[in-house]
């Protein structure tokens, strides 16, 4: 049974980085009692203990005990479902008249709302599955396919009794998981129907069919669409590079001379008290389409053609960045950032007069990518104007998804959506709160969330301490995490040690979430199906996530390391040198490659021995991320941006990047 | 760690003397001398410190670290097939670490915030990178070699110049010992030359003594007794820190064999120098006493 726990429920821990929007502390407190209570049979007071639970919000997040955060809504569920025979009774006793009443109103506009009452605090009484059965078609019907399966499979699950066929229920539940591309579960639920109930028939759309019949048509289907690409098969695993014989670059495109390079090197010097600034070992945010590189480097916006390396277009002049960063100390660069979709150019950036300057937002704006014509930015949008922006852009079809913090308000995170065409604010969602406030932390690193999209919903790793789920269509939070993190010091204190900090955005291969926060020392994964915490394993809090293939996970920093897929013991780990913590390494089919100070280490995969150095043409540099298409390999350091031409094309097209930042 | 209290001991007495006594004093029916003699040795052999391991919160994960470290860094050497290249494998250690991040959150203990660092295992496997016969090496094939034992050393992820004395002055000096030299030029076989700088250092002695004596109208008679001073030729010409930690901690990071070898983080001849007090007895030069 998942009970909740009560100690960690307080929704303002001071102890934890980041606190997630949570039930206040008395009602995670009543759950807690009503499993104590039901345990003893004490059924009267026990369900006097979920009335208080039911009546708050139910969409705030109570804990459970594996560590997740859910909707209180769903916690009350599955607290009755699991309840034994005697309790059930029980609660039946007292509640299936309400139940009747409230099914048998459960028609027009408030159909779903009732329902939705219904399968939430009386999904045990005899109107329950029922219920759930016809909320399920509602939200199959409203393309809400994870919604759907979640009705149909809280009956199966938990309502074995019911007279519904379990045939028709499993069908409709692999039908809602095929449409939501959870293939793994659709798999593991059509074996059950070919298992369990092959002779039997269903009707679909009004038509008899043998059972498992729709579920073959649509695996077929897959496989078909699938062919050469399958869409549950790791993420990066691609061909691999064939890395020049020499060190022979096809150009370099230099960002900075020797004189700007050593003035922003000693960003922070002037300040006194050994000052540090991020800045100083920063490679600038790099996207990348087969025409051009694109960069932002601390609000400059440029792109240089890939076949001359010419600069194609820019928003300002860069030589005048280092004198400005030497003027202010607020530059935050990590939190500039880009990204590429169909032509558009999305990223977050201030106005270049602003760098450093206290308390500016951060602005979300798009550009055409061919010329550099400015479209929309949230300055100009009036709803988007309070907004401080963070984090990538998350551009999907006609919407752009981006975390977000109010003006004055630096502790509290938000996500929105936003429609791409005119920057209409679609729906924003509270996510949770900093124990630290992000827009004091000049000094380091600052949390920049990551954002993955996955079956219908948006998976922020807030890098601070918690990850959480959003569902895309309304922006209400499915569930949440809160992982160990290290507490972020905002204050200054001489000559402290530098810390490498890195940054790795989720994985998701099939089914499952890889994930490390920027100052965690913990690797987790999730099955996005539970969703249900698989397991977490310790690792260097400096490493950073960047390749799951179908054998193991990859972690670069100052070592790279591959930890085994299915026992999580480290396969290898390799040293290598390291410089800055704004890297971005890449896996293919054979290699693992991470671009370092002493040029780009080619390691195997197999054993993480260095298969080759390539030292390339950028030596002087802290090393930094690596890009490709199908001819290049590109290296964008704090200098430079080198252009290397590979061997021979890649076979494929290029190898998939991962998005880190 | 060897505490060398004989050579502390003959330091302090030695220093007692030399302020308390003149460089040459006439004793009782006899003349005291000091004599220096210094010699220059080639070195012979090249040495880099290097420490292969790694630290993780699962013992499990810093063994499967470490030995990978280690193969690496000893393949990569072995590929270089360099005739006159071994590498020593010397002490292991195993060490409880709180990691970089939580040095960095020490600052902050003081706030009332708990400190999620975790605790880390750290094993280490010090090593030493050894190249001989480098006296029958030109100075640029010497630097190219050298060269290429470094960048394979930091290019294998070992850790250079992680000698004990280096990390005693990493904890007295903080980053400021950042540019700690990390190859160290070696004498193997100092007795010739010592025996060189004694015979230089007698002879000095007496030319000395001969010379006074005859001022003095003296003959220089059998010698009486004879005093090692403090060797002045330097164990380690730049290690100015280094010396300073002996002098002041009484401790050293030098075994009794290394003691006996002369050593320089310099590429250069290494000077050989020895002091000698020299006591000589005097006698009534015939000439003298005739007239």
């Amino acid at each position: 049974m998942a009970v909740p726990v009560a100690e960690s429920a307080n929704p303002n821990d001071p102890t934890r980085p980041f606190n997630l929007p949570a039930q206040k502390t008395e009602i995670a407190e009543a759950l807690t009692e009503f499993h104590r209570l039901s345990e003893r049979n004490a059924w009267e007071r026990a369900f006097k203990e979920l009335e208080k639970v039911q009546q708050a919000p139910p969409s705030a997040l109570a804990p459970r005990d594996d560590g997740l955060w859910m909707p209180t809504r769903r916690l009350i569920r599955q607290a009755l479902a699991e309840l034994p025979p005697a309790g059930k009774q029980a609660y039946r006793l007292f509640h299936d008249a309400d139940a009747k009443v409230l099914l048998e109103a459960a028609q027009g506009k408030d159909e779903a709302d009732k329902l939705n009452k219904i399968f939430n605090d009386y999904f045990i009484t005899a109107s329950g599955d029922v219920a759930a059965d016809r909320l399920g078609d509602l939200y199959f019907e409203q393309g809400e396919m994870d919604k759907a399966a979640e009705c149909w499979r809280a009956v199966t699950d938990f309502r074995p009794e019911t007279a519904i066929p379990r045939a028709r229920l499993l069908v409709k539940t692999a039908i809602a998981l095929a449409r939501a591309e959870r293939w793994g579960e659709f798999e593991e639920t059509r074996r059950q129907v070919r298992e369990r109930h092959a002779g039997e028939s269903v009707v679909l759309g009004g038509k008899q069919q043998p059972a498992v019949q729709r579920l073959d048509e649509l695996a077929a289907q897959r496989a078909k669409d699938a062919h050469g690409s399958p869409a549950d098969g790791p993420a990066a695993s691609e061909s691999d590079l064939a890395l020049p014989k020499g060190d022979a670059l096809r150009w370099q495109f230099r960002l900075f001379n020797a004189q700007q390079a050593q003035m922003l090197s000693q960003a922070g010097q002037n300040w006194g008290w050994g000052t540090q600034f991020p800045v100083r070992e920063m490679t600038p945010a790099a996207a990348i389409d087969d025409q051009r590189v694109y960069l932002n480097i601390i609000g400059y916006l440029m792109a240089v053609d890939l076949k001359t390396g010419k600069l194609v277009w820019r928003s300002a002049k860069l030589h005048e960045l280092p004198q400005k960063v030497q003027q202010n100390q607020y530059h935050f660069p990590e939190q500039y950032s880009l990204a590429l979709n169909n032509g558009v150019l999305w990223g977050v950036t201030r106005d270049v007069a602003q760098i450093g300057q206290h308390g500016q937002n951060f602005r979300l704006a798009r550009w055409d990518a061919a010329d550099g014509k400015a479209g929309w930015s949230s300055q100009s949008v009036g709803e988007l104007q309070n907004w401080n922006m963070m984090g990538r852009p998350l551009p999907a079809g006609d919407r752009v998804y981006i975390t977000a913090g109010k003006q004055g308000q630096g502790a509290e995170l938000h996500l929105l959506a936003v429609a791409a065409d005119s920057g209409k604010l679609l729906w924003s969602t509270h996510l949770g709160t900093h124990q630290a406030d992000q827009s004091q932390m000049f000094y380091r690193r600052t949390s920049q969330p990551s954002l993955a999209l996955h079956a219908g919903r948006i998976l922020v790793d807030t890098h601070a301490g918690a990850l959480v789920a959003v569902d895309v269509r309304g922006g209400a939070i499915d569930w949440g995490i809160i992982y160990d993190s290290r507490m972020p010091d905002t204050n200054y204190w001489y000559n402290r040690p530098r810390v490498l900090e890195t940054v790795g955005a989720p994985q998701i291969v099939g089914n499952i979430l890889y994930f490390k926060g920027m100052r965690s020392s913990r690797l987790y994964a999730i099955d996005l199906a539970g969703p249900k915490v698989l397991w977490k394993r310790p690792v260097g809090e400096s490493a950073m996530l960047f390749g799951v293939d179908s054998d193991a996970i990859y972690l670069g920093g100052e070592e790279v390391l591959a930890i085994d897929l299915k026992s999580q013991k480290l396969l290898w780990a390799t040293r290598l040198p390291i410089a800055t913590g704004w890297i971005k390494p890449l896996v293919t089919k054979q290699y693992v490659y991470q671009f370092t100070p002493r040029g780009v280490f080619e390691l195997d995969k197999r054993t993480g021995d260095t298969a080759r150095l390539f030292r390339g043409a950028d030596l002087d540099s802290l090393g930094g991320q690596l890009l490709i298409t199908s001819d290049s390999l590109l290296t964008v350091s704090n200098l430079a941006v080198t252009c290397y031409p590979l061997q021979s094309p890649t076979k494929n097209g290029p190898p998939a990047v991962s998005q880190n930042r | 760690m060897n505490i060398p209290w004989k050579r502390i001991a003959s330091i302090f007495l030695t220093t007692l003397l030399s302020a308390l006594s003149p460089a040459a004093r006439g004793g009782e029916g006899g003349i005291t001398v000091s004599g220096t003699g210094e010699v220059l040795a080639k070195p012979t052999r090249v040495e880099i410190d290097l420490a292969a391991g790694a630290a993780a919160e699962l013992t499990g994960d810093a063994i499967v670290k470490y030995e990978n470290s280690l193969r690496r860094t000893l393949d990569v050497f072995k590929k270089m097939e360099l005739k006159n290249l071994k590498i020593e494998q010397r002490s292991l250690s195993f060490e409880s670490t709180s990691g970089a991040a939580a040095a960095a959150n020490v600052f902050a203990a003081g706030d009332g915030a708990p400190s999620t660092a975790k605790s880390q295992i750290d094993i280490t496997r010090s090593l030493r990178v050894v190249l001989t016969e480098t006296d029958k090496l030109s100075e640029q094939e010497l630097m190219e070699t050298i060269g290429r034992l470094l960048d394979a050393a930091k290019d294998a992820g070992a850790k250079i110049g992680s000698g004990a004395s280096n990390a005693l002055m990493m904890r007295m000096m903080g980053e400021a010992a950042a540019s700690t030299p990390v190859v160290t030029f070696v004498v193997e076989d100092a007795a010739a030359a010592r025996e060189k700088a004694y015979q230089a250092a007698f002879n000095q002695a007496r030319a000395r003594a001969a010379r006074l004596a005859n001022l003095a109208g003296q003959q220089l008679g059998r010698v009486e007794s004879v005093e090692e001073g403090a060797e002045t030729a330097p164990q380690d010409d730049a290690s100015v820190q280094e010396r300073m930690i002996t002098a002041i901690y009484g401790v050293s990071s030098k075994s009794d064999e290394e003691d006996s070898r002369l050593t320089s983080q310099k590429l250069a001849d290494i000077p050989v120098r020895v002091t000698l007090r020299v006591r000589f007895a005097l006698a009534e030069n015939p000439t003298t006493a005739s007239q």
